[in-house]
């Protein structure tokens, strides 16, 4: 636990109850947690604070989240940053759009659970490692 | 010859002429007049059709708008649904996990069952989406060349672990090869899940589920065969209908909500494929479905 310390992981998602239950997991396995509601909001936090991953929801109010991940792909500071998809949107080309556009994972909200979430995230900066 | 005699027989023919001439003019008239009242009737008939037909027209524009309209509603119902379930399952999942703090006595139970019943919900919200999707038909869009196999194997590899668990052996046999059909990936993706799922739940644990591949003629013919429970001849009849579940099946598998095979028989045959099933009570089942390879989804 305490080598997730140093990792901040940023949350964009715009239902402040899924929200807060996936960033009470992360922070009980140390992880800093920052929090955005919108996307406009989400690439705000990401340019000034650096977080090493992104949990990215799709519908979000104004810019959707295809929108924000286009933004996060296009910027070369902010494309190294790893981006997690977590939608209820659950058709095979959502998930291929998404991951062809550059989301290291795709999970479906209603099929995983926080702490698969955090299994998930875990797993992946293994792999970067 | 009598002189008289030509006269009359003249006279005669020329009356015989003028009278059949006579006749035929009346004939003629009244035939004329005949036409043309038939000729008003069907112009009316006619007229009247295209009214008809009209109206059909309008009342099958407005039966297809209400149908979509039925089919947006539950289809938007249904997602909407998701994300307060979601936040029901997160919470209690967090709760499990102690990462609120222990819990008590009976309290972990109950908690258990609370999310039972929350993952149920969100079968029959998965469920309900699925059977929006497969009555509304296909959209272009999602028709791709899939090689079915290589989607089979998918399913299979997904569902391992359950497999793993219930300690039940998953054999393959593929002989149908990588010819691509032309299918809707999501949709014929839920149907083979959905019969896949019923072998596993109504097969008990240490039982074997096979599932083969291979070419019929000009088809694609894919056959899932338990050893579970079966089903008794007299129920075999309801076993595509929907919301229709027998007492052997509730007590195997309480979480399901009886459209999984209604759902998967509309999308076999808006493939126009077949779909059936051989079963003996206590010995096990073997369902199979036939998709065509050349023919795209109707």
């Amino acid at each position: 636990m305490p080598e997730n310390t140093s990792r901040t992981v940023l949350i964009i998602e715009d239902d402040a109850f899924l929200r807060e239950l996936a960033a009470d997991k992360l922070r009980k396995e140390g992880y800093t947690v920052l929090e955005a509601i919108t996307g406009e909001e989400g690439l705000e936090k990401l340019k000034e604070l650096r977080p090493d991953l992104i949990l990215l929801d799709l519908i979000l109010p104004e810019m959707d989240g295809f929108e924000v991940l286009a933004r996060i792909q296009k910027d070369e500071k902010t494309r190294p940053i790893p981006v997690m998809i977590l939608s209820n949107f659950g058709q095979k080309a959502d998930i291929e759009k998404g991951l062809r556009m550059g989301a290291k994972e795709y999970l479906i909200k209603a099929h995983v659970n926080p702490k698969e979430i955090v299994e998930k995230i875990n797993a992946l900066f293994a792999d970067v490692k | 010859m009598e002189p008289f005699l030509v006269i009359a027989v003249l006279l005669l023919l020329v009356l015989a002429v003028f009278f059949g001439f006579v006749n035929e003019r009346g004939q003629k008239t009244k035939l004329k007049k005949l036409l043309a009242e038939k000729s008003a009737i069907i112009e009316k008939t006619s007229k009247l059709l295209v009214e008809k037909n009209l109206e059909l027209y309008d009342q099958n524009i407005r039966l297809q708008r209400s149908l979509e309209a039925k089919s947006d509603f539950v289809g938007v119902a249904s997602h909407q649904l998701r994300t307060p379930i979601t936040e029901i399952k997160w919470c209690v999942e967090n709760i499990l996990d102690g990462s609120y703090g222990p819990l008590l006595g009976t309290q972990t139970a109950q908690v258990k069952n609370l999310l039972e019943s929350t993952k149920k919900m969100i079968r029959l919200i998965d469920e309900l989406l699925h059977f929006v999707d497969a009555e509304a038909g296909y959209k272009e869009h999602t028709i791709a060349l899939v090689e079915p196999e290589k989607l089979i194997g998918e399913i299979i590899d997904e569902a391992a672990r359950h497999f793993a668990e219930k300690d039940i052996r998953v054999e393959r046999s593929f002989a149908f090869g990588n010819t691509a059909l032309s299918l809707d990936v999501d949709m014929i993706g839920v149907a083979i899940t959905n019969i896949i799922e019923n072998a596993f739940y109504y097969t008990p644990s240490g039982g074997t589920i096979l599932i083969s591949t291979e070419k019929k003629g000009d088809t694609f013919f894919l056959a899932i065969k338990d050893s579970g429970i079966g089903i008794a001849e007299n129920k075999k009849e309801n076993v595509f209908k929907k919301f229709h579940r027998s007492r052997e099946a509730l007590a195997l598998h309480a979480g399901g909500v009886g459209l999984g095979l209604y759902i998967t028989k509309n999308i076999v045959e808006q493939h126009r494929g077949e779909i059936g099933f051989e079963s003996e009570s206590g010995k096990g089942s073997t369902f199979h479905i036939t998709l065509p390879i050349h023919s795209p989804p109707v």
